[in-house]
C-alpha cells in the first residue's frame, strides 16, 4: 500500500502535527509492503530545514506556497497527486486536516472519514475507527473507494522521537504562483498570544462546572499556578466566557495525556472526558457523589473543592517549597 | 440594645468552636438567599440583610446552646440544612441573623427493618438514606425533585412531598417520631409509637414550622418494603385538563394508590414530553408494591383511563425512563445557572391545592389571567402531580424573558406577580395557596386569607413557642412592621 | 442576503444513564425516549442568523433566513420555536432513512435543495451533529455546490449584500477574512450564543406558520463511500477510590500523601 502524509507546515503546530502521524504510522502502518511518504507545506524559507527533521517518512515533496489557505491547498494537492497511485492519505487532527480529508476524498472521488483511531487495510478496503456518540461508543466503518482520506483523532501523538534520517529524499516544488481564491478579499491572521500548552502537559487541574463565576476560574488558575499545574476548563467554563477558549479541554478543547490530572467540580461528560481519559492518574474533587466523573477517576473526593486545594497547598508547601 | 455582630460571632466561637463558625463574606452573601432569588444571585447582586455568621453545629447540645443564646440575646436564627429551598424560607430577614446549619448532623441513626422505621439526623441526605435502604430492598417512599440535595430536617421541616406521594403521602404521613430544640433551648423528643390518642398530635407543631418554632435535630421516619421489579408504567395523551382531572377523581375515589398520577397540560408537557406528545396532555401512572397489588392497581387504571376516548396510550418505557431521568442534581442546576444568564429565561414555579369541584376552574382562570396580565412570559403551564381521595394539588411552571429590568427587580416584575394572581384565584375559589413548597417569605402577605379564623392558632403557636420573636422571623407570619 | 441555517434535532446524550447504552443487533441505540434537542453549535448557528437579522437595521443590509432540517422525527416543537423566533421560512425534509452516519447523502440533499431554489448566499452549518460526529457534512454541501467553505467560525459580520467579515479558529490562532458570497460557514465554539426563547406571545403569533416539508424520495441518493461496519460502547473506568475523611483538609493531606507525592516527584 502506498500512503502519503499531508503537513502543514504554516502552523505553529507543525511539531504536534509531525508527532500525531510518526506515531500513527508506526502503530498501523508497519506491514513490509507498504511505501509511505510526505507532502510538507510551508511558506518560511528559513524554516525549511528545522521542518525536514520533523518528517516521519523516507522521502519528502516540500511544497512551498505563500499561505495555507484551504482551496489552494486543495489544488495543489490535486494537481500534484493527479495519476499517481496513492491508496491513503494522512492528515493531523487538526481543523485543518480534517477539512483536507473531506474534500480531498470529494475531489479525488474517493472516500473519507475525519478523527480516526485506527485502520487496518485489506487490500480491498480500508477498515476504520473512531469514536461516536459523543465518546461514548466506538464506531468501525469501511471505506470503499481509493483513495482513502483520513484524519487523526485528536491526541494520537505521543512523545516518541521521530527518527532523523541521513538519506532523506527531497523533491522541492514552488507553488508561491497559487493566488489566494477570489473569495477572499482580505484577510488577517491573529496568532494565539501563547500557544495551547495543554497537550503536552505533565500536571494539570481543571476547573468545571462547579465553578459560579469568573472570579471561581480566576482562583482556580491561581491554585494552579502555585502548585505547578497547567489550568484547563471544561466546556461550559469556555463557553460562559470566563477563559479563553484554548484552555478548554475535551473533544472540541484539548486532548491532554498529564501525569497527573485534577479534575475540580465537573460531573465528567463523555465528551469532556475524551479530553484527559490519556491522564495516567486522575483526580476528581466535586460535591456530587453520584457525579460520572468519580468512576471514571482514579481517586475522588466528595467536598468542596476550595476547602480540598486549599489545604492541598498547603501540604505541598509544607513538604516543599512551590 | 441589640448586640453588635462582633458580639455574636464572638459568642458563637465560644458555643460551637471557631472551625464552625463562617464569618466569609461570600458564604455570607450566599446564606443570606435561596434558589427563590437565584436570578440575583447569579448577577452577584444580594439586597437582603447580611447575616453574622453561618453556624455548622455538630450535635443537638450545640444547637440548643446557640438558639438559647440567640433567645437570650433577641437575634434571629434561619436554620438550613440542604440549603434547596424555592420560597425564600432561608432568607435571612433580619440584620445580624445566625444561620444555624445542620448539613453537618448527617448522621444515619438506626434502620430498624423489623419494626419499619429508620431514625437519622438533621443533615442525613435523603437520597444517602434512600440508597441505603433500596440495598437492603427498602425505601423511604419520599422523592421529591430535591432529592439529591436536599437533608431530612429540611425536608420535615418544609412538609415536603415526593413523586410517589399518592401511596406513601407527603412527609407529615411518614413521621414517626422527633427530636427537636425549641427557643428556651429545650430539647424535646416525641417518641416513636403506631398511633396513640393521647392528646392532639404534638408532631404537627414540628412538622413543616419551617423553623418558625423549632430546629429539627433528628428524625424517625417509616420504611416501606421496595419491589421496583412489580413496577407498571402508563402513559396517555389527551386532549383536556378537566377530563384528566376526572380520572384522577375516579382512580382515587375508586381506592386506588397508584404511586405516581400525574396530569401534565399542553403548554408543561411539551417541556418535557415534546417527542411523544405535541400538543396533548399527558396523563401518567406508575402501580408499585407486591406484585398482586401492582398488577391490579394498573389494570383498573387502564380500564378507567379506557372508558375515555380521548386518551390514547402511549409505550409505557417512555414513562419509565423520564422518570429516571427527572431529578435535580448539581450538574443540572449549573447548567441551569449559565443557560439563565445567557438567555435570561427564568423558570420559576407555584403550587397550590383543592378539591376536585374546583381544580379545574383555578387551573383556567389562572391560566387566563396570568397569560393576559404578565408580559414576556415563553411558557406558562401546570401539572397535577399529587392526588388525594377528596381533591388534587396543581404545579404552575412559568418561564420568562427579563426584559428592561434590574436582576433584583426580576421578582417583582414577574415572579411575584404571578404568584399573586395564582395566590389570590386559589385562596378566592376556596383551595389552598401552598401544596408542598412552604410559605416561605413571600406568601407571608396572604397567610390570614389562608387560615381565616383558624390563624388564631397559627399566631398563639408562635407566641407560645417563639415569645422573643427569634425563629426565621418573616417566615409563615409576616414580619410587623 | 439570504441565509439558509442547516440544523439537527438529535438526543442530548448526557442524559443517558450507563445501562440505556445498549446497542442492538442493528446497531442501534435507543434514544426514543429523549426528546430532541439542538446541540450547541447548531444553537449558536441559529442565535448568530438571529442576530445578524436584528442587527439589519444598522448594517441596511436586510436578512432573509431560512431554517432547515433532515428529519425522521417530527421535531415539531424545535420547528415551531424557529417560527416564532421568526425565521422567514422553516424546512423539514422528512425521511426514515438512517442518516447517523450518513454525511455524503445529507450533503447531496442539502446541496440540491440549494441549487432548486436558487437563492441562498450563505449556509451555515454547525461542526458536527453529536450522534454521528462525523463533521463532513458542511465540507460535502461546500465541495458539491462548489462554493468556498469556512470551518470553526466564530464571528460573522455582515458588510454589504455581498460581503461579509468572518472570524473563525485556525489550529494556531483565528483569522478574520473578508469573504464574498456565496459560501458555506461551519460554525465552531461561539461562546455566549445560547439560542434565545420566544416568548408565548410570539409562538401564539408565528409559531403556527406552516413548515414546509419535503420528503427524501424527492432526491435520488448517491451510493456512500463509507459503510458503518460495528458499534461498540466505550467504558471508561477507572478505580474510582473515594478519599474518606472527617474533614476536607484531612481528606486533601491523604489525597497528597498516598496518591500524589510520588507521582508529582516524578513529573
Amino acid at each position: 500500500m502506498i500512503y502519503k502524509g499531508i503537513l502543514n507546515g504554516c502552523s505553529t503546530d507543525i511539531a504536534t502535527q509531525a508527532g500525531e502521524l510518526n506515531n500513527f504510522i508506526s502503530d498501523n502502518l508497519h506491514s513490509e509492503d507498504t511505501v509511505g511518504s510526505t507532502i510538507l507545506f510551508y511558506s518560511e524559507k528559513e524554516q525549511r530545514d528545522a521542518l525536514i527533521r520533523l518528517v516521519p517518512t523516507e522521502s519528502v515533496k516540500l511544497v512551498r506556497i505563500t499561505r495555507y489557505q484551504p482551496e489552494n491547498i486543495l489544488k495543489a494537492l490535486t494537481t500534484m497527486e493527479q495519476g499517481e497511485m496513492t491508496h491513503l492519505y494522512l492528515f493531523p487532527s487538526g481543523f485543518a486536516g480534517s477539512e483536507m480529508a473531506v474534500r480531498l476524498a470529494f475531489r479525488m472521488k474517493g472516500s473519507s472519514l475525519v478523527q480516526v483511531k485506527q485502520i487496518e487495510y485489506s487490500g480491498v478496503q480500508l477498515i476504520a475507527s473512531k469514536t461516536v456518540y459523543a465518546n461514548h461508543v466506538l464506531g468501525t466503518f469501511k471505506l470503499t473507494k481509493k483513495p482513502y482520506c483520513v484524519s487523526l483523532a485528536k491526541g494520537s501523538a505521543n512523545d516518541q522521537a521521530i527518527n532523523t534520517r541521513d538519506k532523506l529524499i527531497v523533491t522541492e516544488y514552488d507553488m508561491t504562483h497559487l493566488h489566494e481564491n477570489q473569495f477572499i478579499k482580505a484577510s488577517k491572521a491573529i496568532p494565539r498570544k501563547q500557544a495551547s500548552n495543554l497537550t503536552n502537559t505533565r500536571f494539570l487541574l481543571i476547573g468545571g462546572n462547579g465553578m459560579k463565576n469568573k472570579a471561581d476560574t480566576q482562583y482556580l488558575k491561581q491554585i494552579a499556578d502555585t502548585i505547578g499545574a497547567d489550568f484547563g476548563v471544561s466546556r461550559p467554563v469556555a463557553m460562559s466566557g470566563w477563559t479563553s477558549l484554548h484552555r478548554q479541554v475535551g473533544v472540541s478543547g484539548s486532548m491532554t495525556k498529564a501525569a497527573v490530572c485534577i479534575v475540580a467540580g465537573a460531573s465528567g461528560a463523555a465528551a469532556f472526558y475524551a479530553g484527559i481519559e490519556k491522564s495516567k492518574f486522575i483526580v476528581a474533587i466535586n460535591t456530587d457523589s453520584r457525579a460520572p466523573i468519580n468512576k471514571t477517576s482514579d481517586v475522588a473526593i466528595i467536598d468542596d473543592y476550595k476547602a480540598v486545594l486549599d489545604e492541598l497547598v498547603k501540604v505541598m508547601r509544607e513538604d516543599r517549597p512551590i | 440594645m441589640p448586640l453588635k455582630r462582633k458580639q455574636i460571632v464572638e459568642a458563637l466561637y465560644n458555643i460551637a468552636g471557631k472551625d464552625h463558625v463562617v464569618t466569609d463574606e461570600q458564604i455570607l452573601k450566599e446564606s443570606s438567599v435561596d434558589r427563590f432569588r437565584r436570578f440575583e444571585a447569579y448577577h452577584g447582586v444580594y439586597s437582603l440583610p447580611m447575616p453574622a455568621a453561618v453556624v455548622y453545629v455538630k450535635n443537638t447540645h450545640d444547637v440548643a446552646a446557640v438558639i438559647k443564646f440567640a433567645n437570650e440575646n433577641r437575634v434571629n436564627v434561619v436554620p438550613r440544612t440542604g440549603h434547596s429551598a424555592t420560597e425564600g424560607g432561608l432568607e435571612t430577614a433580619l440584620e445580624n441573623s445566625i444561620v444555624l446549619d445542620g448539613s453537618g448532623m448527617n448522621q444515619i441513626l438506626a434502620i430498624d427493618t423489623y419494626n419499619m422505621q429508620a431514625t437519622v439526623q438533621c443533615g442525613a441526605s435523603l437520597q444517602e438514606l434512600d440508597d441505603r435502604l433500596r440495598e437492603q430492598g427498602y425505601t423511604t417512599g419520599h422523592s421529591p425533585q430535591s432529592k439529591p440535595l436536599a437533608q431530612l430536617g429540611g425536608l420535615v421541616a418544609t412538609r415536603s412531598i415526593g413523586q410517589f406521594s399518592t401511596l406513601y403521602g407527603g412527609i407529615e404521613d411518614m413521621v414517626v417520631g422527633l427530636e427537636a430544640v425549641f427557643p428556651d433551648g429545650g430539647i424535646t423528643r416525641i417518641k416513636n409509637v403506631p398511633r396513640r390518642a393521647a392528646g392532639p398530635d404534638i408532631r404537627h407543631v414540628i412538622i413543616g414550622n419551617e423553623g418558625t418554632l423549632c430546629f429539627i435535630t433528628e428524625i424517625t421516619v417509616k420504611i416501606y418494603k421496595y419491589f421496583p421489579e412489580n413496577n407498571q408504567f402508563l402513559g396517555y395523551t389527551l386532549d383536556n385538563m378537566k377530563t384528566g382531572f376526572e380520572i384522577l377523581r375516579e382512580v382515587m375515589v375508586n381506592g386506588y394508590r397508584p404511586s405516581v398520577a400525574r396530569l401534565y397540560d399542553p403548554e408543561d408537557g411539551a417541556y418535557h414530553f415534546s417527542h411523544f406528545a405535541e400538543d396533548r396532555c399527558v396523563l401518567i401512572f406508575v402501580a408499585e408494591g407486591v406484585k398482586p397489588i401492582a398488577d391490579a392497581t394498573a389494570t383498573a387504571i387502564e380500564d378507567i383511563v379506557d372508558r375515555h376516548d380521548e386518551c390514547v396510550k402511549v409505550d409505557p418505557k417512555l414513562i419509565e425512563k423520564w422518570f429516571a431521568h427527572l431529578n435535580w442534581d448539581p450538574a443540572n442546576l449549573a447548567a441551569e445557572k449559565v443557560e439563565i444568564m445567557e438567555t435570561k429565561n427564568v423558570c420559576n414555579t407555584t403550587e397550590i391545592s383543592a378539591n376536585w369541584g374546583i381544580i379545574n376552574d383555578i387551573y383556567e382562570v389562572c391560566m387566563q389571567r396570568v397569560r393576559n396580565e404578565i408580559p414576556d412570559l415563553t411558557l406558562l403551564g401546570g401539572h397535577s402531580s399529587h392526588s388525594y381521595l377528596n381533591g388534587t394539588n396543581l404545579y404552575f411552571v412559568y418561564f420568562y424573558n427579563v426584559v428592561d429590568c434590574k436582576p433584583e427587580e426580576e421578582l417583582t416584575k414577574y415572579h411575584l406577580a404571578i404568584k399573586k394572581i395564582i395566590v389570590e384565584e386559589t385562596i378566592k375559589a376556596g383551595g389552598s395557596m401552598c401544596h408542598h413548597h412552604g410559605v416561605g417569605k413571600h406568601r407571608t402577605h396572604w397567610i390570614q386569607k389562608e387560615y381565616g379564623s383558624s390563624y388564631y392558632i397559627l399566631k398563639k403557636l408562635k407566641s407560645a413557642f417563639d415569645p422573643n420573636n427569634i425563629m426565621n422571623m418573616g417566615t409563615i407570619i409576616p414580619l410587623e412592621k | 442576503m439570504n441565509i439558509l441555517v442547516c440544523f439537527i434535532a438529535a438526543p442530548d446524550l448526557d442524559k443517558l444513564i450507563e445501562e440505556d447504552w445498549v446497542i442492538d443487533k442493528d446497531l442501534q441505540i435507543d434514544t426514543s425516549f429523549l426528546k430532541p434537542t439542538l446541540n450547541s453549535y447548531d444553537e449558536s448557528a441559529i442565535e448568530i442568523a438571529l442576530r445578524l437579522s436584528d442587527a439589519s437595521q444598522k448594517t441596511k443590509v436586510s436578512i432573509n433566513h431560512k431554517a432547515l432540517t433532515i428529519a425522521s422525527t417530527p421535531a415539531t416543537t424545535i420547528l415551531k420555536t424557529l417560527n416564532a423566533l421568526r425565521f422567514k421560512q422553516v424546512v423539514r425534509i422528512d425521511s426514515q432513512d438512517d442518516f447517523r452516519f450518513r454525511p455524503g447523502a445529507i450533503a447531496y440533499i442539502l446541496s440540491q435543495y440549494v441549487l432548486k431554489h436558487a437563492t441562498q448566499d450563505v449556509l451555515f452549518l454547525g461542526r458536527q451533529s453529536t450522534v454521528g460526529e462525523n463533521a463532513k457534512t458542511h465540507l460535502l454541501v461546500a465541495e458539491r455546490l462548489g462554493w468556498p467553505c469556512i470551518t470553526q467560525v466564530s464571528g460573522i459580520e455582515v458588510i454589504d449584500e455581498n460581503h461579509l467579515v468572518v472570524t473563525s479558529q485556525v489550529d494556531d490562532g483565528q483569522i478574520r477574512q473578508k469573504i464574498q458570497t456565496p459560501c458555506v460557514l461551519c460554525i465552531g465554539e461561539v461562546p455566549n450564543t445560547f439560542m434565545r426563547v420566544p416568548t408565548i406571545k410570539d409562538r401564539m403569533l408565528y409559531g403556527k406558520r406552516p413548515i414546509e416539508i419535503l420528503s427524501t424520495t424527492d432526491f435520488q441518493l448517491p451510493d456512500e463511500t463509507e459503510e458503518l461496519l460495528d458499534l461498540k460502547v466505550i467504558s471508561h473506568e477507572r478505580h474510582g477510590i473515594f478519599i474518606e475523611g472527617e474533614t476536607p483538609e484531612q481528606k486533601a493531606r491523604e489525597l497528597y500523601k498516598m496518591y500524589l507525592k510520588e507521582r508529582l516527584e516524578k513529573i
